[in-house]
């Protein structure tokens, strides 16, 4: 075949000793898009139960506006 | 009794010493309520991800308490009513919260971070994965159909059917 993908492996299975923590947005940062939107799994490739955790991880830092709901592009 | 965990952002017009005594009405407020006090832990000023009530900036200050669960209720109404307190979220606990409570260290976490080593690599990954994902999408779906048709017709039908 000549289209072969890359294997998606989770990070947070990979990595069994780190947990989601929404006081984390540094690294919650990276499942997000430039517009703030949540990057869905089949891109990211994390599994379905850290994908879980991670949403409701991200929604909890927007409540406290550690993560933004929405970036505004025109005035970055 | 549960474990909570509540992080809340006092007005970035409260420094040193009033905002100590916000987060000393916070505690009250808490004893008061028949809870117990684990851990406080002031993140100091930072900046805010989007705009409340007009500020650009606050205090975080994160508090570990154990408490019965009717009391969340009233201390999230009495947050509200304070307007001193821009923001609050109060979370449940799975287990008893270990050591010092987690901490956001603006210039140092980057490095220090285990996931963060592998950074570099996976944000590429992902900028590329983010850029034609959708074309990569039809893709897949177009191969997996052609080779199932060649394969097994048995297969495909159901597939379509679910």
């Amino acid at each position: 075949m000549a289209f072969i993908s890359k294997k998606k492996v989770c990070k947070f299975c990979e990595n069994k000793k780190f947990e989601i923590d929404y006081k984390d947005y540094k690294t919650l940062r990276r499942f997000i898009t430039e517009q703030g939107k949540i990057i869905p799994r089949r891109v990211t490739g994390t599994c379905s139960k850290h994908q879980r955790e991670l949403v409701t991880a991200i929604k909890r830092a927007r409540n406290i506006a550690l993560l933004p709901y929405a970036y505004n592009v025109t005035q970055n | 009794m549960r474990y909570y965990e509540t992080l809340f952002i006092v007005h970035p017009n409260y420094e040193q010493d009033r905002l100590n005594s916000v987060i000393k009405m916070v505690e009250n407020r808490i004893v008061e309520l028949g809870g117990t006090l684990l851990a406080v832990d002031d993140w100091g000023k930072r900046r805010l991800a989007y705009p409340i009530e007009k500020q650009k900036s606050g205090s975080y200050v994160l508090m570990h308490f154990e408490a019965s669960p009717s009391i969340v209720i009233e201390l999230q109404k009495w947050f509200e009513i304070q307007a001193q307190i821009l923001a609050q979220l109060i979370i449940r606990l799975e287990e008893k919260p270990t050591g010092l409570p987690f901490r956001i260290k603006d210039n140092v976490s980057e490095t220090e971070e285990p996931i963060a080593v592998s950074s570099v690599e996976e944000e590429e990954d992902l900028d590329l994965d983010e850029d034609d994902y959708e074309e990569e999408d039809e893709e897949d779906e177009f191969e997996e159909t052609t080779s199932d048709t060649a394969e097994d017709e048995e297969d495909v039908s159901s597939k379509e059917i679910v």
